[in-house]
């Protein structure tokens, strides 16, 4: 049986020495609008490495806590995820599976538009990290409050991004996709 | 009264009558009373002779009607007719005809005495007097003069009926007048009577007072035909016996048959008219009726001709104990293997029943028991049934193209479907 998710004292703030730590490590907080104005200047490759190693930290504590993460269901996995995600101060992750094709949701995202492709790039690096699939998180749906992404290989979230570009609905994309795994 | 005083009066009631129809000057209007009209009203014992003939104040009385406003009077007060002096008197059409003035009082010299007040001032005597009578020379309307006496003066009372138009006089009143009362004691017996028949029937009875008694003449005919009618009275019998009854059947044929018919008795009977010609049949004889009796029937069968019968034929039973059997019988030995087989079957179950050879007409003489052989002939074929075992629960649709439920247990397996996407 897997622990819960216990986020009791996992950031500590030492006044004395002005750091804060999580997990023995140091954070620094920043800004959301600079930290977009330097994503959007590092450029999309830039933002994905950069969010890639955001989320392999994560993801190497979700697999420290679970041992057995290939038996953990999707609500250990929903819980520890998300928890690691919240200490981060990106919002709260939920799992949506449409057919076989698992969406990963986001609300409360501190971003707009500009951050998704940061946050998708967190993501894959926290899933690769704890799971050892290689994935590919590309966003589908988007709202004010709230992002879904597609867990997908990277040819499949190649094509549904076109297609979603072309004006095909999300759902239908992923819709599509069912079929094409059938066949 | 006596009676030549009575004879007295009918000879002037027949002058006055005589009189009426001789023409008379006309008044328009009568002039105001004078102041000497009080002193002409209270003439009784006044030797005066009066300045107004008599017939003018009759006439004029019976013009108007209104007698009994000087009837009336009331005797006790005398200064009610003596002192009050009345302006005129008015016809039921408002023509002044009478006046005051010409109210006449006859003293006892005249021995004629008209419209008198007694000593106790309460009745009216009429008096007769052959010298007052002939000095009326002028025509009377009065029709009718009923006098009354008591047994004394005081009681007699005076009723003058001055209705001028004799038309319309009732037929008993005309019959009354045809015939005056010879005495006070007849003319008193009959104003009670008078009295006493003044709620007079209707002429014509009401509908719905069913069958009435025709007022009929009696001098008419006798009719023809009469009606039987339940327990008549005299009155009755009498009338229906009367030639009105034939006019009545006249009238029910030609009626109107829209008009309500109990206006008039329907007569119990149908008329003559109605019945036509009348057959009449021979009475009944006391011979008894005799029915011939039904022959019987012979149906005629149809003959068969009787075929030749060899010795191994035997002809069916016929009628009603064709089907019939008796019950106590024991089946024959044949029969044993079917019926066993039959009875299986009823039980439920399948076993196949055995071959059972077609048993050969009975004959006369029963045949010996053939045993079955293979090579004969089954008379019953039951069909072998072999179903099939039940199918446990499995879900046997499938459906092609559609997308098979994915409930992954793990979150890793949910990531490897869909990475295989």
């Amino acid at each position: 049986m897997p622990q819960p998710f216990n986020p009791f004292q996992a950031l500590v703030a030492d006044l004395n020495r002005g750091a804060l730590v999580v997990d023995s490590n140091s954070r620094a907080l920043v800004p959301t609008a600079a930290l977009l104005e330097l994503c959007a200047a590092a450029g999309e490759e830039g933002v994905r490495d950069f969010g890639r190693s955001l989320g392999t930290e994560a993801g190497r504590r979700v697999a420290s806590r679970l041992k057995q993460l290939d038996e953990a269901n999707i609500e250990t996995m929903v819980e520890h995820l998300g928890g690691e995600l919240a200490l981060m101060g990106l919002g709260s992750l939920e799992v949506e599976r449409w057919g076989r094709a698992l969406v990963l949701g986001v609300l409360g995202s501190p971003f707009d538009e500009r951050g998704d492709g940061l946050l998708a790039a967190i993501l894959e690096g926290a899933l690769q990290r704890s799971t050892g699939r290689d994935v590919a998180v590309v966003a589908v749906d988007r709202s004010k409050v709230h992002i879904r992404f597609a867990v997908l290989t990277a040819e499949t979230a190649k094509a549904v991004r076109a297609s979603i570009a072309s004006g095909t609905k999300w759902s239908e994309a992923l819709a599509a996709l069912q079929t094409r795994g059938e066949a | 009264m006596s009676a030549q005083q009575v004879a007295r009066l009918r000879e002037l009631l027949a002058r006055v009558q005589r009189n009426k129809d001789l023409p008379r000057p006309t008044r328009a209007a009568a002039p105001a009373p004078p102041a000497e009209a009080e002193d002409e009203l209270i003439v009784v014992g006044e030797a005066d002779e009066p300045d107004v003939d008599l017939d003018d104040e009759v006439l004029a009385a019976a013009d108007a009607g209104d007698v009994d406003d000087l009837l009336d009077l009331d005797g006790n007060d005398p200064d009610a007719t003596a002192t009050q002096p009345r302006a005129a008197m008015e016809t039921y059409t408002g023509e002044e005809v009478f006046d005051d003035d010409d109210i006449v009082e006859l003293d006892e010299d005249d021995s004629f005495e008209i419209l008198e007040e007694d000593d106790d001032g309460e009745d009216l005597v009429v008096e007769d007097s052959d010298e007052g009578l002939d000095d009326l020379d002028e025509p009377a309307a009065v029709s009718q003069v009923q006098a009354s006496s008591g047994s004394s003066q005081d009681d007699v009372d005076v009723e003058f009926d001055l209705t001028g138009d004799d038309s319309e006089l009732t037929s008993e009143q005309r019959l009354r007048a045809a015939s005056p009362a010879t005495s006070t004691e007849d003319a008193m017996a009959e104003l009670g009577s008078e009295l006493e028949e003044e709620p007079s029937a209707p002429m014509t009875p009401p509908p719905e007072s069913g069958r009435q008694v025709s007022s009929a003449p009696l001098s008419q005919p006798v009719g023809e035909m009469t009606f039987d009618a339940p327990e008549p009275s005299a009155d009755v019998l009498e009338l229906e016996t009367s030639g009105e009854v034939g006019t009545e059947i006249d009238d029910l044929l030609g009626a109107d048959p829209v008009a309500p018919p109990a206006d008039k008795p329907r007569p119990p009977m149908p008329t003559m008219e109605q019945l036509g010609e009348t057959v009449e049949l021979e009475p009944a004889t006391d011979a008894e009726l005799e029915l011939q009796a039904q022959p019987e029937l012979e149906v005629a069968e149809p003959k068969v001709a009787p075929a030749p019968a060899e010795d191994l034929e035997m002809d069916l039973p016929t009628g009603a104990g064709a089907s019939a059997f008796d019950a106590s019988l024991s089946p024959p030995p044949e029969a044993k293997d079917e019926l066993a087989a039959y009875k299986l079957r009823e039980a439920g179950q399948s076993t196949p029943p055995a071959a059972v050879p077609i048993p050969a007409p009975t004959a006369k003489e029963p045949a010996a028991p053939v045993a079955p052989t293979p090579a004969a002939t089954p008379s019953v074929v039951e069909a072998v049934v072999t179903r099939r075992p039940a199918v446990d629960d499995v879900q046997v649709l499938k459906l092609e193209g559609a997308i098979e439920p994915f409930e992954p247990k793990t979150f890793v397996a949910l990531l490897d479907a869909s990475l295989k996407l």
